[in-house]
């Protein structure tokens, strides 16, 4: 190689084959999106936070280890010595990590930037000394310059940052200050002490803390909290380490059969649950929340229905939503309704309904399981609603999934091991639910029928390689064939020993209340439940001839009795609407009255021979009455006779809001506290245009890289800014600090440390102060 | 996909199918810790209950051949969780036991601590507790025995009683077994309670669960105070075991409103013993009066509450509870287990019929269509009111008499109201036995019955229970207390008892159609439909035309 070394990421991607540079933008698809106009651009968009974190999320536990260990020095490190701090497979993690752009070079390796501080940060550790050490004034520094007996700034920093130094400091401190600063360095990097600020004497250092303070190995940020640099930080955590391979997955033999039979059974329970809810649904609709989801009431009463806990009836109701067979109705008022696609599925067969049902789970993009837990203001995340939409579900749910894949036929795993192997594939990903999310799919898993006793079924295994005809007839075989008859029993319950065909399921229940569920069903017929088969229009003689068809046993006289009773009781009271009536004790003058022609137009109908109703309003019978020459009188609800003069109208008040007629005169503080502002203001703008005004208006990169080194110089600079209202305003700054897309700045206006988020910032200048 | 005649639901009700070929097997292997529910003809429900559970760990089954009989006999996959639950269930019971200490007396001790620590915290259970001994071991109060057990019952820890009980004073007692034998099943439920200490026997009306009693009495050997429902009953229990026993007359003590005799075998009634003056229990001074080996409850069922404290008292006793069902409208089961003790035997009444043992029996219900002034009558009252007139309607009177003119046979009929009886009385031209009847009246009609002197009685609510009338065959039921499952069952056992000649026993209900009558006989039938007597209906109508 007569090449020189690469000087930079961009330098390194240049020299790369184009093959490879297509590698990373698949292996980091946010890179290409837009295309980046060349390779400068596309190192820059490698090195923001945001696609390092992503990239980071990607790595397992073994090349995040060699990563964080490169990040221990600012030197490159070379492949022989990492491979000798993490073993053999170190070499091909560190060809990855720069296949990824996480790391370039080729003898000498370097980490890219902000990987550095987006694992340190992340890992909880404190910031560098040079950053926290630059925060210091003179008379601050010079304790902790006297206790080391060094006389500038930069002498502390190396004194801290040479191992040995600081391994003899922590050895004069004592055992209790190493306790502390280990507690520290396991992060978060922050402590509460009291007076954190108090000058340290070093003849009475009355407390490890004091001690830690006074060397510099602690730094106070303000009144009441001390950090750990993150020099110190690293050393003490030492090397990080991980295992080259996964941890291996324990699997238990259960028995394919056993495995699938038990999947299947409930895959025919969710078909059927899932049957019960649009049911239900279509009769009782829930209404929709203002928010958007389904309230707590009626998802504990749909899971009281179908006798399942809250979780359980919360995932069924997303798996169902997500198959779209529930939506929201139009209108005003939504409710939560079947879809027409509903019908549709419900006519299938069994085996192909929960291919719909597992397909459509596998690829939801929302967290059931979030169903019922608080958020960060304590309300309860709502089923269907927006707020439990997750963009990463799908892939969370993969992972577990490929996990199962993994594992031989007919054998169980422990969610602990599952969590484990992932934990080990992906450490970083999944953040808080982290180690919860595969328990949780696990769970939706078992109750879905995808896994049986523990195990991925035959059938599922075969859905989730993309073989659905396939898995629908393997399923299908397991699934018990739906029955055509039932048992019924003197004790007027009826049996069903298994599932049965859909008509007959719809006819048993709608003339019978089901009692128990399961691999069979319990069915038991009251009054009431008759009633409700004769109101949907069954006859008597329908009943009978349900019972005498679909029954393997004779049917019970006590059965037939029941029927026939509430048969003869069914309609003997008539109930209908209508707007008025007319009564009139005189029959004859009913008859002539009804044989008018003109009267057509009120719809009249003769209950009794004194009696009519009408379907037009009193008002408008009592005028086609009267246009006939009648003299009728209207009745009120106790029929007594109604005076009818109306009284004259009137307006309903209501509450008006209070105007505010003329501007308040402005109180003296007010009024001072606006003409300083006004003077600072004045002031930073004549300090802007007298420097030599260099507006920059280019890439944010520039911005922070200028931003940066003012920090590092302690110079002031100009900032164009576009506040939380968009206002534009412009002030005079002095950067202290630029990371995680925040400038910590000393304003001169406000006298005060300020935080400006990076991409409000319109543009940047140098300034000359006086 | 296996083919038993087993389904287990997720809601842990079992179903089993009879006309399986495997059902018999199955059931033998359920029976012991799943509670049957319902029997009738085709499919049989059982249900899982803690109860039931725990009555298995206290006879001996763990959880592993529960689970496994589930698995074995079931048709699909049992649900996992079910299965899970049975195990958790029955792991809570026997974690606590009471023990006798020879230093400290009655102890609870525990073999998993923290449930020690659970429960000596639980503001119901701890003041039941004395001193700590040591981290498995804490003092119980012997007074507070029956208590503790039923407050450790209700927090879910139900405590193995394994403290033993004190003999008593010995008295010995020998069946005479002269022309008679104790049958399979009442060996089987005399073991059975023997064994497990303290327990309930669940026979049906007319199995003979006196003699069981009475081989228990035999078994124990010691003194016995026995708790009857009413004096003649008490009477009855008194006649039988002279005759079945070596017991002579002397050696038999009546405790009762009329006598207050104490002997080695005292028998005394509910009502006599939940007696108060000045809010005291005025006889309580029996449970004390001797040294009882053996204390045995008739008719567990219907125990009252008070005597269910003093039972609380009496754990370091043997006790027998004796009982057809132990459905208790009140929903008191619980307390049963915890102060009599758990299930000890059962069999369905269906399986002693078969083994001829009870008679067969026909059960009708005849409705009556009220006249249009009753039905206005009724229409018109209060909803207090209403069972009464329904229940009582004149028009029911024609179609008892055309129903006991049916038979040539003698004849109860069974009322709750009456005026309702009285009128039935002069109808049917036969005596009336009701709650102000004297003890001697009735016995002497009793008497009458038995010797075919009179074609029949109308007996009031006083005979639901413990009247012996063998060769009773025709039961006519007018009225009843108001939708009471278990009055119906007892009623039913008043004809029973296996007929010298075979014949079979005929149960009658006459209710006014479309009325609350009408719907508390279809609730009262339930519990005797579920045993699988299914009811035949007919109109009052083809009644009267008939014959």
């Amino acid at each position: 190689m007569t090449r020189d070394a690469p000087r930079s990421l961009a330098d390194a991607l240049r020299a790369w084959p184009d093959e490879r540079l297509a590698r990373l933008l698949q292996a980091r698809p946010d890179l290409a999106v837009p295309v980046p106009s060349d390779l400068g651009v596309l190192a820059a968009r490698a090195a923001v936070r945001l696609s390092i974190l992503r990239a980071l999320d990607g790595l397992d536990a073994f090349r995040l280890a060699v990563l964080e260990s490169m990040c221990l020095r600012d030197k490159g490190f070379t492949a022989a010595e990492l491979i000798a701090l993490h073993g053999p497979a170190a070499k091909e993690a560190v060809t990855q990590l720069v296949d990824l752009a996480l790391v370039w070079g080729e003898e000498d390796l370097h980490v890219v930037g902000p990987v550095r501080d987006v694992l340190s940060s992340g890992a909880g550790m404190g910031r560098p000394l040079s950053v926290l050490m630059a925060s210091h004034t003179p008379t601050r520094l010079a304790p902790v310059q006297q206790a080391l007996g060094v006389d500038t700034v930069d002498a502390v920093i190396a004194a801290l940052t040479d191992p040995v130094r600081v391994e003899e400091l922590l050895i004069e401190a004592g055992p209790e200050a190493r306790e502390i600063v280990t507690a520290l360095a396991a992060g978060p990097p922050f402590g509460k002490v009291r007076e954190a600020r108090r000058l340290p004497k070093l003849d009475e250092l009355d407390s490890p803390v004091r001690w830690l303070l006074a060397h510099g190995l602690l730094v106070a940020i303000d009144d009441d909290t001390v950090e750990l640099p993150r020099e110190l930080g690293m050393q003490l955590r030492g090397a990080p380490t991980a295992a080259a391979e996964p941890p291996a997955l324990l699997t238990a033999k259960v028995g394919a059969g056993d495995v699938d039979r038990a999947a299947a059974h409930e895959a025919a329970l969710v078909v059927a649950h899932i049957e019960a809810i649009c049911g239900s649904w279509s009769e009782d609709p829930p209404s929709v929340l203002r928010s958007g989801g389904l309230g707590v009431r009626d998802l504990k009463r749909t899971a009281k229905e179908l006798d399942v806990t809250d979780e359980v009836a919360a995932l069924l109701i997303e798996t169902a939503y997500a198959a779209g067979l529930l939506d929201q109705s139009p209108g005003v008022d939504p409710d939560w309704l079947p879809t027409p696609t509903y019908d549709r599925w419900a006519a299938l067969p069994g085996e192909e309904r929960w291919i719909a049902l597992a397909r459509a789970w596998i690829g939801m993009a929302r967290l059931p399981s979030l169903v019922g837990l608080r958020d960060d203001r304590d309300k309860a995340l709502a089923a269907l609603s927006p707020e439990i939409d997750r963009v990463s579900a799908p892939t969370d749910r993969r992972r577990v999934l490929d996990v199962l894949l993994d594992t031989p036929t007919g054998h169980s795993v422990k969610p602990g091991g599952v969590v484990d192997v992932l934990a080990w594939r992906a450490p970083r990903r999944g953040g808080r639910l982290r180690d919860q999310l595969p328990v949780w799919v696990l769970g939706e898993l078992a109750v879905l029928g995808l896994t049986g006793r523990g195990g991925l079924a035959s059938f599922a295994r075969l859905l989730l390689t993309g073989y659905d005809r396939e898995a629908s007839k393997a399923l299908g075989a397991l699934l018990p064939d739906p029955l055509d008859h039932v048992l019924v029993q003197p004790d007027l319950t009826v049996v069903a020993t298994g599932p049965l065909e859909r008509h007959l399921a719809r006819e048993m229940s709608l003339v019978a209340d089901i009692e128990s569920k399961g691999g069979a069903t319990v069915y038991r017929i009251t009054d009431a439940s008759v009633r409700r088969a004769l109101d949907a229009g069954r006859s008597s003689s329908d009943l009978h001839e349900l019972f005498r068809s679909a029954s393997r046993t004779p049917v019970p006289q006590s059965l037939t009795y029941l029927i026939d009773d509430v048969a003869r009781r069914h309609g003997r009271l008539r109930v209908g609407s209508s707007a008025s009536y007319l009564r009139c004790d005189d029959e004859a003058l009913l008859t002539e009255l009804l044989a008018t022609k003109k009267v057509e137009v009120l719809k009249l109908r003769r209950l009794a021979p004194t009696v009519v109703t009408s379907q037009a309003s009193v008002n408008q019978v009592l005028e086609v009455l009267r246009a006939l020459g009648h003299a009728p009188a209207p009745e009120a609800q106790d029929g007594v006779v109604l005076i009818a003069r109306p009284e004259g109208r009137r307006a309903a008040v209501k509450p008006r809001p209070n105007r505010p007629t003329e501007a308040a005169p402005l109180p003296d503080a007010q009024a001072s506290l606006a003409v300083t502002a006004l003077r600072a203001g004045d002031v930073a703008a004549r300090a802007a245009r007298r420097g030599a005004l260099r507006l920059t208006m280019s890439t944010s990169v520039d911005t922070l890289a200028f931003l940066q080194d003012a920090a590092r110089e302690g110079r002031q600079v100009w900032l164009g800014y576009v506040d939380a209202q968009g206002r534009s305003t412009s002030r005079v700054v002095e950067p202290r600090t630029v990371e995680g897309g925040y400038v910590t700045a000393y304003d001169h206006l406000r006298q005060e440390d300020r935080t400006f988020s990076v991409h409000r910032i319109t543009g940047v200048a140098e300034v000359e102060t006086e | 996909m296996t083919d038993g005649p087993l389904i287990v639901q997720s809601d842990k009700t079992l179903l089993l199918e009879i006309d399986h070929p495997m059902s018999g097997e199955c059931r033998q292997a359920i029976a012991p810790f799943a509670e049957l529910e319902r029997s009738p003809e085709h499919v049989h429900t059982y249900r899982l209950t803690p109860l039931g559970l725990w009555n298995a760990r206290a006879a001996g089954h763990d959880a592993e051949q529960v689970v496994d009989a589930l698995v074995r006999f079931s048709r699909y996959p049992v649900p996992h969780a079910l299965l899970v639950d049975v195990a958790d269930t029955m792991d809570r019971f026997g974690r606590l036991r009471l023990e006798q200490d020879p230093v400290h007396g009655l102890v609870l001790r525990t073999t998993d601590r923290a449930v020690l620590e659970e429960v000596v915290r639980s503001k119901k259970v701890a003041p039941m507790l004395g001193m700590r001994l040591d981290p498995e071991t804490v003092i119980a109060f012997p007074s507070e025995r029956g208590r503790l057990k039923q407050a450790l019952l209700k927090v879910g820890w139900p405590a193995e009683d394994l403290a033993g009980y004190v003999d008593g004073e010995a008295h010995p007692i020998e069946l005479v077994q002269d022309g008679w034998d104790l049958r399979d099943y009442q060996q089987m439920a005399v073991d059975g309670f023997w064994h497990g200490g303290s327990g309930v026997v669940v026979l049906p009306c007319g199995a003979g669960k006196t003699i069981v009693g009475a081989a228990a009495m035999a078994r124990a050997g010691a003194t016995t105070l026995i708790l009857v429902t009413n004096t003649v009953s008490g009477r009855q229990w008194k006649h039988e075991l002279i005759k079945r026993t070596t017991l002579t007359e002397d050696e038999i003590g009546e405790y009762s409103g009329e006598k207050k005799e104490i002997k080695p075998v005292t028998i005394a009634t509910y009502q006599i013993m939940t007696t108060r003056r000045k809010g005291e229990y005025v006889h309580l001074e029996l449970f004390g009066a001797r040294d009882w080996g053996l204390v045995v409850y008739d008719e567990v069922h219907l125990l009252p509450a008070p005597v269910f404290r003093m039972t609380a008292d009496l754990q370091s006793r043997r006790r027998l509870g004796l009982t057809a069902t132990l459905v208790r409208e009140d929903g008191q089961e619980g307390d049963v287990f915890s102060l009599i003790g758990p299930k000890r035997y059962d069999a369905p009444w269906k399986d002693i019929e078969a083994q001829g043992y009870i008679a067969p029996a026909d059960c009708t219900e005849v409705r009556v269509t009220m006249t249009d002034a009753e039905r206005l009558a009724y229409a018109t009252a209060e909803p207090e009111e209403r069972y009464k007139i329904a229940a009582t309607a004149h028009t029911k009177i024609a179609v008892i008499r055309k129903l006991v003119e049916r038979h040539d046979d003698q004849v109860l009929v069974i009322g709750a109201y009456l005026d309702q009886l009285e009128e039935l009385g002069v109808a049917l031209n036969m005596p009336v036995i009701q709650g102000s009847t004297k003890n001697a009246e009735r016995e002497r009609l009793y008497e009458a019955f038995r010797t075919k002197e009179i074609p029949g009685l109308v007996v009031s609510k006083v005979a639901n229970f413990s009247i012996d009338l063998p060769e009773a065959a025709i039961a006519i039921q007018v009225s009843g207390t108001f939708g009471s499952r278990q009055e119906e069952a007892q009623r039913l056992g008043r004809v029973l008892r296996p007929k010298a000649d075979g014949r079979s026993a005929h149960f009658y209900t006459v209710i006014s159609r479309d009325t609350v009558d009408q719907e508390y006989a279809a609730h009262r039938q339930r519990f005797l439909a579920e045993q699988g007597y299914p009811y035949t209906i007919v109109d009052a109508d083809d009644v009267l035309a008939d014959g």
